[in-house]
């Protein structure tokens, strides 16, 4: 039997219970009453955060750099990583590499002496440079040429921010 | 362009068996990986990419103030046989000899210095020295480093240190070997031993050339496995640890041959020598383990006629490369063996590496 809307009175379609403090609250609204409320996106991202807790992080196996596009299971097959930004972005599979392999998880030791870019301008560099990689491929040499321009000014604003 | 052709008659400085423990240490060899930091590693990029980061990092070189400058040779497009010399000079690895695409390495003249480009990483630096000398191996390593730094904006991640290609070498991205040789050990059975309590305290073993190669010559190289969580100082330390109690066991595993068995291995010795030099057929397999016992020998005192720079050089000029070179044209295998047979012979009368004879075309 379906239960009217709390709001409207229309027939309802989300059904939540609330819970606030130790008393029990069930909702009944309908899709538009929900919609206005913002509660179904609230939901649907606890129900995500649920899984997430449930099941572990995102499977190594969907795991990829944003810059240059390896998979981490492309690194596992081959050993060898495709960027340095690779360092972050894979890092939720590397890590246990890393540990394993060295037995350690922090550098100590030498460090460049020399202020450097940070590593969002480095890491947009590697990307820009994949994107002019593909657009020469595709032949889209207008992109190309804009590309290129892009990576040459980002280069010189690290060089000069060093 | 520097003639590689001219640098078959000599030999690297790091062969020089002047360094302290020469007798069994032969050299100290310190390497550092670097990338740039806004390019895709070596691997992965494409072959317009590999030319940008060479030129780049070939640029950079040129421009940096060294006692003795870096010449840079590029791999792309050199003879098969170029590229093998270079591998059994140990200026390049064999990876960087098979490699495809943009590549090269900078060396010094004396070849203690050598830095290869667009190999795994796209820097591979590397210092070299004659004996246990890892003091002065990384000042020398550090000094070119910081040298290089101030021009190249190096990959570098505050947790991780200094990003490689792959995450064996991240952090200081320094491997340390020292390269011993270790015939006593050998022959008596007890090196296996010493290699697995060495593997124990994360110091890898391998042979002459590096990853994979078989212990020929009885050479081994010593070096750390770890490169993250230990400072450059602490990881030498540990290697210059183990290195006297290593020498120590070769030299009790000598001590005790020669007291239980002294004419037999006096023997042995004298026909190994006997054999180098009135062979006229010689395969490298052969030529090593002839020229171990014999550099056994010498440190021995048993062989009193050779010293050990002629010794540490012939191990390297009978590599077939170097044969092909010394002889000014191609050699097939057969043709190998008889020049290095006469290549010894002349070597072992006293003669000089170019008055071998070996480059007589009759012989051809």
């Amino acid at each position: 039997m379906a239960s009217p809307c709390d709001n409207c009175g229309e027939p309802a379609t989300v059904h939540l219970t609330r819970i606030v403090g130790k008393e029990k609250h069930k909702v009944h609204l309908c899709q538009q009453c929900a919609d206005k409320q913002d509660l179904l996106k609230k939901q649907v991202l606890q129900i995500h955060n649920v899984l997430h807790a449930l099941m572990g992080p995102m499977p190594l196996a969907t795991l990829a750099c944003p810059a240059c596009r390896i998979q981490f299971m492309e690194f596992r097959n081959i050993g060898r990583l495709g960027c340095p930004h690779d360092y972050d972005s894979l890092r939720q599979g590397l890590e246990e590499i890393i540990r394993r392999l060295q037995g350690a998880r922090k550098h100590i030791g030498k460090r460049p002496s020399l202020l450097r870019a940070d590593t969002e301008a480095n890491r947009v560099v590697v990307t820009l440079r994949r994107e002019l990689q593909e657009a020469v491929q595709a032949e889209d040499y207008g992109q190309a040429v804009l590309l290129r321009d892009q990576i040459r000014n980002a280069m010189q604003t690290i060089q000069e921010s060093q | 362009m520097m003639n590689l052709d001219q640098l078959a008659t000599t030999s690297g400085g790091w062969l020089s068996a002047t360094g302290p423990d020469s007798e069994i240490v032969v050299s100290t060899r310190i390497r550092l990986a670097r990338n740039l930091a806004t390019f895709p590693f070596s691997s992965r990029a494409t072959a317009h990419q590999k030319s940008e980061i060479e030129q780049i990092l070939r640029e950079r070189l040129g421009q940096i103030d060294l006692k003795i400058p870096l010449e840079y040779v590029p791999l792309a497009g050199m003879p098969p046989l170029d590229r093998q010399f270079l591998v059994e000079r140990q200026l390049v690895s064999r990876e960087l000899a098979g490699g495809e695409g943009a590549r090269g390495v900078a060396f010094a003249p004396d070849e203690t210095v050598s830095v290869m480009v667009n190999e795994e990483d796209h820097l591979r630096m590397q210092v070299m020295r004659s004996g246990l000398a890892l003091e002065s191996a990384w000042e020398c390593m550090d000094d070119l480093d910081n040298r290089l730094e101030r021009r190249i904006a190096y990959a570098f991640h505050e947790e991780f240190g200094y990003l490689t290609a792959c995450p064996t070498n991240v952090g200081t991205g320094m491997r340390a070997s020292i390269m011993l040789h270790l015939p006593a050990l050998e022959y008596t059975r007890q090196s296996e031993q010493v290699f697995r309590a060495l593997q124990k305290i994360h110091l890898e073993v391998r042979g002459l050339y590096g990853e994979g190669s078989r212990a020929s010559g009885h050479f081994y190289q010593i070096s750390n496995q770890v490169t993250l969580g230990k400072n450059e100082e602490t990881i030498l330390k540990d290697i210059q640890g183990v290195i006297p109690a290593v020498i120590r066991y070769e030299k009790d595993a000598r001590e005790a041959w020669s007291r239980s068995d002294q004419v037999a291995l006096k023997e042995r010795i004298r026909r190994a020598l006997e054999t180098l030099r009135t062979a006229t057929m010689m395969t490298s397999e052969e030529a090593m383990e002839l020229l171990s016992l014999v550099r056994l020998g010498v440190t021995m005192h048993f062989v009193e006629e050779l010293d050990l720079p002629v010794l540490n050089q012939l191990f390297i000029h009978t590599q077939p490369a170097h044969l092909q070179k010394l002889a000014g044209r191609p050699l097939d295998s057969e043709q190998r063996n008889a020049a290095r047979a006469r290549y010894l012979q002349a070597r072992l009368e006293g003669k000089g590496p170019e008055a071998t004879g070996i480059d007589d075309e009759s012989l051809a």
